[in-house]
């Protein structure tokens, strides 16, 4: 058992977010080591450092003990035999599967000049033979089904021969069966003495084929689980949930108002259906804070978004105050009083070249007309109040919204809405990316809503947010209601443990 | 025995009724035809699909070009001005000597395209912006060159390319099969070809993959500005002039062939073969609305309408499927 991949003091950030803080470990051979950690802890970062992807701001990587510089996935597949199937796919669906099996050597293929589809075809059924016979080699990649394409970029991978294979989030598309076929091939390849990284949501299947378990959480490396006995399960699982959990202090939170939760129901669901969710049924009462949790992905963000009628075939009803509404777009939605903040704030919410008065008065802006013409002294006048109200940090009206920071930009985004008298707030993920400052800004905003008696709504991904904020938390996994917390009721390892199945 | 026998005739049924759909082109070709030999008595002679071979050499020559361009996900709106750049230039250099001449404007198209690539690809233009501006430059230079209509072109050449044996346009013929051919091969069977539809796909996975998707656009603007400057010398040698506007309209023809013919606005699907037939068709059409008497004016009108309704059909088509496909 030799070390085969050393990572040192790795170092990532973009713009306005730390992915990567001082990583280090060291992976041997003829092992299976898994890799889990919260949304945007850095998985999918380290393994795109790893594969030449991005460049590390700092640190190194060895390899065989040897310092590599790994500059891009092609250099770290052919020179230094690392692989990685990405979690996004990364077959191209306009060529067929035989030829994205062979991309990188269509030229060696060729044939009096052309690409020999006998050739390609042979190849294409030798690598795809041990793992997915039964994948017609001629098919569009872009035809094959979700499950296929994993099956197909495995295959593709050990036809590589890698010393290391790395799987980042595979097994979600695939069913039981096609795990265990996965699974029985990882165990043919660790006997042959190669690394495998397997990265997963499903912490039964980390538990059940992994020898060692890297937890990571906010960019950093929390730690490393033995798991090499397989016999304890649960207390392995335990360790796990309790690293993945560890919270740093420091967030203020507002005080709860919840004593002022009438029994009104104010926004209901029922039997709320598309392409994403399965029956989502939800009363949210006059002036509660009720927030959408659970692993990115499943549903929270497409629940808002379909309440707002932005997810075309949705079904099912919507009442609001007891009376049925249809919402089929967004301009609905704002007449009846259900307004929709996006998480991605700067590309759905803002007009980011024009200024501040210009983006807070626009939604309401017919309001302030007389016989079709803006009055524009009431405009700003109301602006202004807005502006002032939320504290927003601004020379004036007309400074351009690019030169405001994050948490001043949410404000103005939060306040082009209050503007309009809102009868329930749907937010996706308002704090997101915004400093502790702005963050406890928002929290004390969003309670005064409450205590008005505005419903919210709100998508939150931060484990501290979803503690100490909301009057209720409604965990979704695979477009389901899975468990419901009162206040009361929440607690660390619980709720986190809700969301995994 | 009976249910294998099934299998197999829903099998190849399928695939019949695939390719027939695939091959719709061709149906539109051939109905456009009877319709217009029912239409119009001077449609229906052997000179009229003659001279149909004959104009349709340099749209299929530029389409060509354009079709490589669109596969990759970018547009070439310079490959009408670099036609017109190869008539002015080999109109002044064909006194020179035909083969000399015709080298140096394909090494000036080559240069071209190689600006273009390099814009597009490196420096990350816009392709739409990028080719835009190139067309102007160039519609500039050709008028310096060649303000007036005029220049030498020699019989032998024009003798050569549009030589008819009885009535029927040979090498015409023969260029429009060869361009079929070329286009076959290095679009389908290698791996330059490969390359262009994995990153009209999605450059990303392309990159991922290993291929180089900033090599690959530049080697399709060279392509693109090489067979817009072959279009150029047909063209020179059917006006037996040199004129700085002469490869304007092929831009708007270019971009209809490579619509109708079944390669998608978003890049990565499509091929040759249809923009050969669809530029059949619309030399077709130019010709009937000639011979209907149908002025100029009209013909932009119908092509218009033509371009925006094929664009219109495609994407609706594609949000069709996208929405079967989740």
């Amino acid at each position: 058992m030799i070390e085969l991949i050393k990572v040192d003091n790795l170092k990532k950030h973009f713009p306005g977010i730390v992915a990567l803080k001082e990583v280090s470990f060291s992976l041997k051979s003829g092992r299976i080591y898994g890799l889990v950690g919260e949304n945007g802890a850095g998985k999918s970062t380290l393994v795109k450092t790893i594969m030449g992807a991005y460049q590390p701001d700092e640190g190194e990587i060895y390899i065989k003990g040897q310092k590599a510089l790994i500059k891009s996935p092609w250099q770290a597949r052919y020179y230094f035999g690392i692989d990685a199937i990405f979690q996004d796919h990364s077959l191209i669906p306009q060529l067929s599967v035989a030829e994205n099996l062979s991309i990188d050597c269509l030229d060696k293929l060729y044939r009096w000049g052309l690409i020999s589809q006998k050739e390609l075809k042979r190849r294409a059924q030798e690598v795809l033979h041990r793992v997915c016979p039964d994948v017609n080699c001629e098919k569009l990649a872009g035809d094959l089904s979700e499950a296929e394409c994993v099956l197909v970029e495995l295959a593709r991978a050990i036809a590589r021969d890698p010393n290391v294979l790395i799987l980042d989030e595979v097994t979600a598309p695939l069913e039981r069966r096609t795990v265990e076929k996965l699974f029985s091939i990882l165990r043919e390849l660790k006997e042959k003495d190669k690394t495998i990284v397997f990265i997963s949501h499903r912490l039964g299947e980390i538990l059940e084929i992994c020898d060692e378990i890297l937890v990571m959480k906010d960019g950093k490396l929390e730690g490393i689980i033995d798991n090499t006995k397989k016999n304890d399960f649960s207390s392995v699982r335990w360790q796990i949930i309790n690293l993945m959990t560890g919270t740093e202090k420091g967030l203020y939170f507002p005080e709860r108002t919840n004593k002022q939760i009438s029994n009104d129901v104010a926004l209901s669901l029922r039997g709320i259906h598309n392409k994403y969710l399965h029956e989502i049924n939800l009363d949210i009462y006059q002036g509660e804070l009720v927030a959408l949790a659970g692993l990115q992905g499943h549903g929270q963000s497409t629940l808002l978004r379909s309440i707002a009628g932005l997810v075309p075939g949705t079904e099912g009803d919507i009442l609001l105050d007891g009376k049925k509404i249809t919402i089929s777009s967004p301009r609905q939605a704002i007449e009846q009083g259900v307004f929709y903040l996006s998480d991605r704030r700067d590309i759905e919410e803002l007009w980011f070249t024009h200024d501040v008065g210009f983006n807070v008065s626009l939604p309401t802006i017919t309001s302030r007309a007389k016989l079709g013409i803006i009055q524009s002294a009431i405009n700003r006048e109301t602006s202004q109040s807005i502006v002032k109200g939320l504290n927003v940090v601004t020379r004036s009206l007309s400074t351009p919204i690019r030169h405001l920071s994050g948490g001043n930009r949410q404000k103005v985004a939060l306040g082009k809405y209050l503007l309009a008298k809102p009868k329930v707030l749907l937010l996706d993920q308002p704090t997101m990316g915004l400093d502790i400052h702005a963050k406890e800004e928002i929290y004390q905003l969003l309670r005064k809503l409450c205590a008005q008696g505005v419903p919210i709504l709100t998508v939150l991904n931060d484990l501290e947010e979803i503690i100490n904020l909301p009057d209720r938390v409604i965990v979704m996994r695979e477009g389901k209601i899975v468990r419901e917390f009162l206040q009361e009721q929440i607690n660390e390892h619980d709720l986190l443990d809700s969301y995994y199945g | 025995m009976a249910k294998e026998m099934k299998n197999f005739a829903e099998k190849n049924g399928k695939k019949l009724v695939i390719s027939l759909a695939n091959s719709y082109i061709y149906l539109i070709l051939l109905v456009f035809w009877v319709i217009s030999c029912a239409a119009s008595p001077f449609f229906r002679t052997v000179s009229t699909f003659s001279n149909i071979l004959i104009s349709t050499v340099p749209i299929a020559l530029i389409s060509l070009g354009q079709t490589t361009a669109v596969l990759s996900g970018g547009f070439d709106l310079s490959v009408g001005a670099i036609a017109s750049m190869a008539t002015c230039i080999a109109s002044v250099t064909m006194q020179y000597g035909v083969f000399p001449s015709i080298i140096v404007v394909l090494i000036i198209a080559l240069l071209i395209g190689f600006i273009n690539g390099v814009g597009i690809a490196v420096l990350n233009i816009d392709s739409f912006i990028m080719t835009l501006g190139m067309m102007f430059i160039l519609d500039g230079i050709n008028l310096l060159v060649r303000p007036v209509p005029g220049g030498y072109v020699p019989e032998g050449l024009k003798g050569f390319l549009l030589l008819k044996i009885g009535d029927f346009p040979l090498i015409a013929f023969l260029i429009l099969v060869l361009a079929g051919i070329f286009g076959y091969i290095i679009l389908q069977k290698r791996r330059f070809g490969r390359a262009i539809y994995a990153v009209g796909g999605n450059p990303r996975s392309a990159w991922l993959a290993g291929i180089n998707p900033v090599s690959t656009r530049i080697k399709v603007y060279m392509m693109s500005a090489f067979c817009a400057a072959l279009a150029g010398i047909f063209i020179m040698a059917r006006i037996s002039s040199g004129n700085a506007n002469a490869g304007d309209p092929y831009l708007f023809d270019s971009f209809i062939t490579v619509f109708m013919g079944g390669t998608l606005v978003t890049g990565g699907v499509g091929g040759y073969g249809g923009t050969l037939v669809a530029s059949l068709i619309i030399a077709s059409l130019g010709s009937i609305l000639q011979f209907l008497g149908v002025s100029i004016w009209y013909q932009f009108i119908i092509k218009g309408f033509l371009l925006a309704s094929i664009a219109g059909l495609q994407l609706y088509f594609i949000r069709k499927r996208s929405e079967k496909g989740k």
